[in-house]
């Protein structure tokens, strides 16, 4: 299969960013998997207490139990299905408007791009975290008013990212020769410029989601995200803060565990791919 | 030195927009956006009356536009608002008590960044292609992804409860006493001759510091890897190996020094990223700066509190900008053009 | 006996897809006062050589064969510890680019002094006065010790540059493309620096370039390189007046004639050889008007014709 053989090659010129790529690909994909398979593989309902408080980790309970009697285990399951519908909810919303918005500003010019970009830039400068906090305090908790706070973070990311792009692509020869044909605006947009911004998309995404992944967790680590009693592991995370020192160490190590290793693996796949795709460096 | 000066002056004028922009963001977060204040304050169980009151002094009654005005002009006055729980305390007096714990843990946190960044990137640099550059490569990406919670609380089972070399939260002992002149207790202990203190502020400080500077030192290890090897391409450094400079000076006296211009661009814009780790941080180590500030007054619904807060945190980042723009205006003098 | 002997030197890189071999077997000596040019194109392999002397070869290449007997001794099988007391000590550098050959952020009076105080035992003081010597010697008033080197135009940084590698007193300076960043008065000032380093102080060099005419003004002897090969070494006198090699012939040829007015430009037609996969036989056959079917298929033999070295089926 041509696939294989193309990764085969790739695997010996570039081995290690190569395999990064691919064990990113594969830690998503599980993370996926275990999101998608949920209420197979989990083997209680995690919003209902089943056994006694804070039991460690057995063969029942292969994480343990927290301190209201609920199986760490099947909460670590179906956070995964919360965390990853809101990260890539809010990245999706996020890439729509910013890219949408860069298209535009950077296509159109003038007065519009402009105060678009000076708005973008100042957004772009305030600290994330901080401003989802804004968000996520004024609208208070909830799966929804979640997404919405991190969707704000993000969209001057991919404007700045797309504008760019429009800009180096808006003056080619070949914009020139459609619009000398009559094109409208709109048909230029979609058919000539989109396709150049398109391939630089994946890698941003990628990387957002890996920062997106740490800001839901903050968020519901702080209190203003995803609430009590959804599974969530940022929200685990917290809840099993304060037995920690006294030696119970399960409930909360092995969300954080999981937080980690997701916002580990869309950042491999995204460096990866980037790497891949944009050689930085020789020999 | 007139371009300098011609510089600063465009260089403020553009921060007004930007700050101006910053503040409406506020503005609009906190009171356009859906969910009522009042009543998230004081809750359905007060009397009508009460709830008109509150409106009134929180200037809610008023149309919108009115509102915005209020708000700007009392910015102008360097006004940050009032808090609306306990001692109804001016919000700039709250957040100044509390500025020298945010600021001593920034410090702590971008120094260990630094330090780790400089190491790990010059040793990747050099050993570029080997396995201990792709190992180091791999850490720095695990670094950032680290969520400043896991690693914190990890670094305090280890380090605070199995080990017991460090504290686990907290900025000083209860048994210490430190006179506040600065708020800084390490300067306080310093200025005061309070051996005691001066470690005890800084036993405080080790895992606080630790945690935000591993994780923030992800980014430095790419941007100084990036640089050193631009820097050790350069035929200059070929023409040193050739006139048989040890290696050790090739790098470190040499190829460090002209790495770091690039570095130092970097510096600055990664400061909003400080800012938001002090946030986590502080939160985990339960150390009292502005973040734990903020999030305990939100938890209360201390509305303009937070508000001014947020508003502080806009004024901040834009001042740390300018200052680091005319910093390297200052430095390179091909910017100013 | 000889300064230097070099007996098939090969230097080859090796990149992910193929080898290039920059340098294929490379033999021949160099005496101690004497002045010796490698000519070629760009590609042939005349830069490697320098680097190889210095072991300087970047990644991915490295000499895979051969000796080079400096002074007796072969650097290719010296530990790096000892290399680097030859280099800068005993062998000197001049590199192509003086823009960029200096640390930017250091004064250059300091950069002289390092040099000096890495390989001598002296003081300080001993260093900046010997420094400042050598800045005169090559013609910069010592005042300028002082400066950065982006105060000094390129013909100046290039005298920085040879004053450092000859203050430590090097018996032999490798010297690549020395001028071919500077114009034709720096040029001339440059070369006459050499002939005058070499006449005084019995420095040997080895001048690196793709200028036959500089090659034949200036230099005892010249080796002639084409596609990783030394394909003719003779006194620059005999190659002038009889180049025998048909690259030599034709490199001679193509030096633009100011006095013949109507004569188009000449030129070598083709390109230089891709040497990671280069022709099967001479390097040369497939840009030889003189090629024969034995050039197509075997490497020639290096020939010695009256005293002189070629590699050509026309004199084996």
């Amino acid at each position: 299969m041509m696939l294989l053989e193309s990764l085969a090659k790739l695997l010996r010129r570039r081995p290690v960013d190569t395999s990064l790529t691919l064990a990113g690909a594969a830690i998503v994909a599980a993370m996926a998997f275990m999101a998608l398979a949920a209420p197979l593989i989990a083997p209680y309902d995690p919003y209902v207490s089943v056994d006694k408080a804070l039991l460690p980790p057995s063969s029942s309970h292969p994480m343990g139990t927290d301190n209201l009697g609920r199986d760490v285990y099947s909460r670590v399951i179906y956070g995964s299905r919360i965390v990853l519908t809101v990260v890539l909810t809010s990245t999706l919303v996020s890439m729509a408007i910013g890219t949408a918005l860069g298209l535009v500003s950077g296509y159109f010019g003038g007065v519009l791009d402009r105060a678009l970009s000076v708005v973008m830039d100042s957004i772009y400068a305030f600290p994330g975290l901080i401003l989802a906090i804004a968000f996520a305090a004024m609208l208070g908790p909830g799966v929804y008013n979640t997404i919405v706070s991190i969707s704000v973070v993000y969209i001057p990311t991919y404007f700045r990212m797309v504008r760019g792009q429009v800009l180096s692509v808006k003056s080619s020869l070949y914009v020139e020769a459609a619009k000398a044909l009559g094109a409208s605006h709109g048909r230029i947009m979609w058919r000539y410029i989109l396709p150049n911004v398109l391939p630089i998309l994946p890698v941003i995404f990628s990387m957002n989601v890996a920062d997106a992944v740490l800001t839901e967790a903050a968020l519901s680590f702080l209190g203003v995200g995803v609430p009590a009693p959804t599974p969530d592991w940022g929200f685990d995370l917290r809840n099993g803060q304060r037995n920690l020192l006294a030696g119970y160490w399960w409930p909360s190590t092995f969300p954080g565990i999981m937080i980690v290793v997701l916002a580990l693996g869309f950042s491999l796949l995204g460096e990866g791919l980037n790497e891949l795709l944009n050689p930085s460096r020789r020999w | 030195m007139a371009s300098l000066r011609a510089f600063i002056v465009m260089r403020l004028l553009l921060t007004v927009p930007m700050v101006l922009i910053l503040l409406t963001l506020v503005f609009v977060v906190m009171r356009v956006l859906p969910g009522d204040p009042v009543t998230a304050i004081v809750g359905m169980k007060t009397s009508p009356e009460h709830i008109e009151r509150l409106r009134r002094e929180l200037g809610l009654d008023k149309p919108l536009w009115a509102q915005y005005v209020d708000y700007i002009s009392s910015l102008l006055r360097g006004d940050l608002g009032r808090s609306m729980i306990w001692g109804r305390r001016r919000v700039i007096d709250e957040i100044w008590d509390r500025f020298p714990a945010t600021l001593e843990l920034s410090i702590g946190g971008f120094a260990v960044s630094v330090i780790i960044g400089l190491l790990t990137g010059t040793t990747a640099a050099v050993k570029r292609g080997t396995a201990t550059d792709a190992a180091l490569r791999v850490a720095s990406i695990v670094a950032y992804a680290m969520f400043i919670p896991v690693l914190g609380m990890m670094l305090q089972l280890v380090f605070g409860v199995y080990l017991r070399i460090f504290p686990v939260a907290g900025r000083k002992s209860p048994w210490i006493d430190v006179p506040k002149i600065t708020g800084f207790y390490l300067v306080d202990s310093l200025i005061t001759g309070n051996i005691e203190g001066v470690f005890d502020a800084l036993w405080h400080l080790a895992l606080p510091s630790l945690t935000l500077g591993i994780v923030l030192s992800g980014i430095y290890t790419r941007l100084v890897r990036a640089s050193m090897l631009d820097v050790l391409e350069e035929d200059f450094i070929r023409a040193l190996r050739a006139r048989g400079i040890p290696e050790s000076a090739v790098i470190f006296k040499h190829a460090l020094k002209n790495a770091f211009v690039p570095i130092l661009t970097m510096m600055g814009l990664q400061f909003a990223l400080l800012l938001a780790g002090a946030v986590l941080t502080e939160t985990t180590f339960s150390w009292p700066g502005i973040g734990t500030f903020l999030m305990e007054r939100i938890e209360y619904r201390d509305y303009t509190t937070v508000q001014g807060t947020i508003v502080f945190y806009a004024l901040l980042v834009s001042a740390i900008s300018l200052i680091v723009d005319i910093l390297y205006a200052y430095v390179d003098p091909r910017i100013r053009y | 006996m000889a300064l230097l002997e070099i007996k098939g030197l090969k230097t080859y890189y090796f990149l992910p897809d193929s080898v290039v071999k920059a340098v294929d077997g490379v033999s021949f000596s160099l005496d101690k006062g004497e002045m010796l040019a490698v000519v070629g194109e760009s590609g042939s392999g005349k830069s490697t050589l320098g680097l190889s002397i210095l072991r300087l070869v970047p990644r991915p290449g490295r000499i895979v064969d051969g000796s080079i007997v400096f002074d007796g001794v072969d650097l290719v099988k010296l530990p790096e510890e000892e290399m680097c007391k030859v280099r800068g000590r005993k062998i000197g550098a001049v590199f192509q680019d003086p823009l960029t050959s200096l640390d930017p952020l250091m004064r250059v009076g300091e950069q002289l002094v390092e040099t000096l105080l890495t390989h001598f035992e002296m003081s300080r003081e001993e260093a900046e006065a010997e420094a400042k010597r050598y800045l005169e010697l090559v013609g910069i008033s010592p005042e300028r010790f002082y400066d950065y080197p982006h105060q000094f135009s390129g013909g100046m940084r290039q005298r920085v540059m040879i004053a450092m590698a000859v203050a430590t007193k090097p018996s032999l300076v490798i010297a690549d493309e020395p001028t071919t960043a500077l114009d034709v008065v720096m040029q001339a000032q440059i070369m006459d620096v050499f002939t005058r380093l070499k006449e005084e102080l019995g420095i040997s060099f080895i001048l690196i370039t793709h200028d036959i005419a500089l090659a034949v003004e200036t230099a005892d002897r010249i080796a002639v390189m084409y596609g990783g090969h030394l394909v003719e070494l003779a006194t620059s006198e005999e190659i002038y007046k009889e180049p025998l090699h048909p690259y030599t012939k034709a490199l001679l040829e193509a030096v633009p004639d100011v006095e013949a007015r109507d004569r188009k430009l000449r030129y070598i037609p083709g390109n230089p050889p891709d040497l990671s996969s280069p022709p099967p036989g001479c390097r040369f056959h497939p840009r030889c008007p003189y090629a024969t079917e034995k050039c197509r298929r075997e490497i020639p033999p290096d020939v010695s014709v009256k005293g002189r070295l070629v590699k050509c089926w026309l004199y084996g």
